[in-house]
């Protein structure tokens, strides 16, 4: 498929989504995280290239007119079948010479420490400070305690910010997701 | 009692842990309904923090270890967790704060059951207060007699259960030494996995038995294209892996059990073969635990004689679980 044709194809996708081309795009933004946690949570390797085609082999049947009434249910399937065709891939296996770096994906050690501990730890308390101020003690409120203390405080932390405990969830998921992003980049930034 | 319910089951989806049909039910669940999306994302948030933070227990640590820092995409969600709790140090010293205070009209709470226990005996005789007092001394005194006596013969069961899983131990081990077939079960040198379970039946433990053969030496890695299989009874007490070489002349061997995915289920290393005029043979006796529905890749090394560690064979192992055999899915 080349570019212009794949851009026609997003369209015809994103028209599906919704007349308001802002709401489209927040549903397929939602839309693509689940796929990406499927995929990440079925073990594969490389789930935001397998997301990626979920939503182009979707987004083609669309665009050949098909109908699809549930586009989760059927994006959900959709992906099922490109994870099981790459869980086929690694059994499509053939002879290869005994010292050959081809084939089965080496399983990595562990690793005991983290080579980037320093600077990951950097990383994070720049992009913390990039944050509204209250980030760190919401984030550190959330997750200090354990068990049934751990509940109590954040149901009421949840009432005195006057949202539900699941929407308090969201938030910190939402929270803890752009802090990564942000680590990730400013990695990048200083291992280049 | 739902709620929790769910949160296991979520959490053992995280780790891998659900069969085909569970994994599928619990994606249709939160594809559909973003609350079970984002409930799964939080639980898992929670559990890589616990990870990071030593709040995890022993076997759900060990569980996190060996099924979810297998796959590099979430170590490195570990690795920004660990980050996380240095940059944020959660620790444990702020008081529960307190709920806001109820904005609707004043309601007078209702006294607790103990309030209006202690003001119903405020109002009686100091005789009957002391009566009441008597009668309830002796009935604490009984229940503690008899949760006492019932702790003793819980121990008392449990040491008589330890003796005899001693002796069952003891028993096999005998056995297996005056068994002189011709296989030898392969030691491990250095690194002892913990005993299975003993056996249901310890004169006939259960066995399921796959074996390899490689017939002739190549000068090429085998990798075999078509999958064995292995069906694992639930009262399975071993799986017992066999696999029939050439004479390589190899000094140690080893064995690795992995997922399609690259997740390794169970791996042995420095293991000497059996080797007889016409061939080699390795055994190895994996715990059933390691294995559930699906596929599996198993590899198999060796030390060649100039020391250095090269790839023998790769075979594909199809395992069904259960009493009865599920069907894959088909591609």
């Amino acid at each position: 498929m080349n570019i212009q044709n794949k851009t026609d194809v997003l369209e015809t996708f994103f028209d599906f989504l919704g007349p308001d081309r802002n709401q489209a795009g927040e549903k397929y933004e939602a839309l693509r995280q689940i796929l990406m946690k499927f995929f990440e949570w079925r073990g594969a390797l490389s789930p935001d290239h397998l997301t990626d085609l979920t939503i182009d082999r979707v987004a083609a049947k669309l665009a050949q007119g098909e109908e699809i009434r549930n586009i989760h249910g059927y994006c959900q399937k959709v992906a099922y079948y490109i994870y099981l065709e790459w869980v086929n891939r690694h059994h499509d296996l053939k002879h290869e010479p005994l010292d050959g770096e081809n084939g089965l994906p080496s399983v990595q050690p562990i690793p005991d420490q983290d080579p980037l501990e320093d600077t990951r730890l950097d990383c994070q308390m720049r992009c913390l400070q990039q944050l509204p101020g209250d980030t760190r003690d919401l984030i550190q409120e959330y997750f200090v305690g354990e068990g049934r203390e751990r509940i109590n405080r954040r149901e009421a932390l949840a009432e005195r910010l006057g949202i539900s405990r699941s929407a308090l969830g969201n938030r910190i998921t939402r929270l803890l997701s752009k802090l990564r992003e942000c680590v990730e980049k400013c990695l990048k930034r200083k291992q280049n | 009692m739902e709620t929790r319910i769910n949160s296991e089951k979520m959490i053992r989806y995280l780790l891998g842990e659900l069969t085909t049909e569970e994994q599928v039910e619990m994606e249709t669940e939160y594809f559909s309904d973003p609350e079970k999306f984002n409930l799964l994302q939080t639980i898992e948030n929670d559990l890589i923090e616990g990870y990071v933070s030593g709040k995890l227990a022993n076997g759900m640590r060990a569980r996190f270890e060996a099924r979810y820092m297998s796959i590099p995409a979430r170590r490195e969600q570990v690795q920004f967790f660990q980050s996380l709790v240095k940059a944020v140090p959660l620790v444990n010293d702020q008081p529960v704060p307190a709920r806001a205070p109820n904005k609707s009209q004043i309601v007078k709470s209702n006294p607790s059951w103990w309030q209006s226990l202690a003001a119903s005996f405020s109002g009686l005789k100091l005789s009957h207060r002391l009566s009441y007092a008597a009668a309830v001394l002796i009935i604490i005194g009984g229940v503690s007699w008899q949760l006492t006596v019932m702790m003793r013969q819980r121990e008392q069961a449990a040491d008589a259960e330890r003796n005899r899983i001693a002796q069952l131990k003891l028993e096999e081990e005998r056995k297996a030494k005056q068994d002189s077939g011709k296989t030898q079960i392969a030691e491990d040198n250095g690194k002892i996995d913990p005993e299975p379970p003993p056996p249901s039946n310890p004169t006939n433990p259960v066995v399921a038995t796959v074996s390899f053969t490689l017939p002739e030496v190549r000068s090429v890695k085998i990798v075999e294209s078509t999958s064995r299989k292995l069906h694992i009874k639930p009262e399975t007490d071993v799986v017992r892996i066999i696999f029939n070489l050439p004479v390589l002349g190899y000094s140690r061997y080893g064995v690795s059990i992995q997922t399609p995915s690259g997740q390794e289920a169970w791996k042995r290393s420095e293991v000497k073969s059996n080797s007889g005029k016409r061939g080699e043979t390795l055994v190895f006796n994996v715990p059933p635990k390691h294995f559930s529905d699906g596929n599996y890749i198993v590899v198999v090394n060796g030390n060649n004689p100039s020391g250095k560690r090269s790839e023998i064979g790769t075979f594909l192992l199809d395992v069904t679980t259960g009493p009865r055999t599920l069907s894959v899915p088909s591609r």
